[in-house]
């Protein structure tokens, strides 16, 4: 059975929305200010307070958020509603240059996804648009190589 | 037959792994499966039949069982493998 299936002008699309301001393209190749500077949009917007941010950090320093490199150069940055989680949004931040999470080798990151959401079942839209995008390899891998805003959401667009 | 994705805050990579298992559950044929999602603490091994989780939570993860280990959450190729070779186990296909 092929595991590709053709898209046709029938298929539910769901589509992944980000606001541009939330796009930003990183230059650091320290981890952690990679992903204070990928997670800031969403403090700035107040839908995380900045313990939110501290807590992910945190975790990802003593090993227990290591879990949040999904694979393929890519990091879903999020902790859970209580750590200060005000709304649901995303941000991205897409490293120049790989950064390594915690130093560690096997660790490598080229894409930051910011998630913030107040609890385990209101985003599922934008879990869905966001798993699209990220299953997809095309996509990742015209993300992970955009040098523009307007590049990432083509690539978004596309998926 | 029921999954269940976990990971340590309940709703972010275990939520994207779920929709990940339904789509390769619907692509290998396996129907009338219910697929969900917890956080580790908040789950219990009764909680499912089948457990999945990432390589980083892997050990955290150990008393959940039969627990389905993936390199990458969101390698939809190795999902699919992974969980169609459970389903044979299970006696699913």
């Amino acid at each position: 059975m092929p595991h590709e299936q053709p898209r046709t002008e029938s298929s539910p699309v769901t589509v992944l929305t980000i606001p541009e301001h939330r796009i930003r393209f990183l230059e650091s190749s320290r981890w952690r200010e990679a992903v204070r500077e990928t997670l800031s949009p969403l403090v700035e917007d107040k839908l995380a307070e900045p313990r939110y941010v501290e807590t992910i950090l945190d975790s990802v320093a003593d090993g227990s958020g290591l879990y949040m490199d999904l694979g393929h150069g890519i990091m879903l940055a999020h902790s859970r509603p209580e750590n200060g989680a005000l709304g649901t949004g995303l941000s991205l931040g897409i490293a120049r240059q790989p950064v390594f999470l915690n130093n560690a080798a096997d660790h490598a990151i080229r894409q930051i996804w910011g998630l913030c959401a107040t609890d385990s079942h209101t985003h599922q839209e934008t879990m869905a648009g966001l798993a699209a995008v990220l299953v997809n390899p095309e996509s990742r891998d015209q993300i992970a190589s955009a040098r523009t805003v307007s590049d990432v959401l083509t690539a978004i667009a596309a998926a | 037959m029921r999954f269940m994705a976990l990971c340590s805050s309940g709703l972010g990579s275990s939520f994207m792994v779920e929709l990940n298992i339904k789509k390769a559950l619907t692509s290998l044929g396996v129907t009338n499966a219910d697929v969900t999602h917890s956080d580790l603490g908040g789950a219990s091994p009764q909680d499912a039949d089948v457990f999945i989780v990432g390589r980083d939570l892997a050990d955290a993860a150990a008393h959940f069982s039969p627990l389905v280990v993936l390199d990458s959450l969101i390698d939809q190729q190795e999902l699919e493998t992974k969980l169609r070779d459970i389903c044979q186990k299970e006696g699913l296909l």
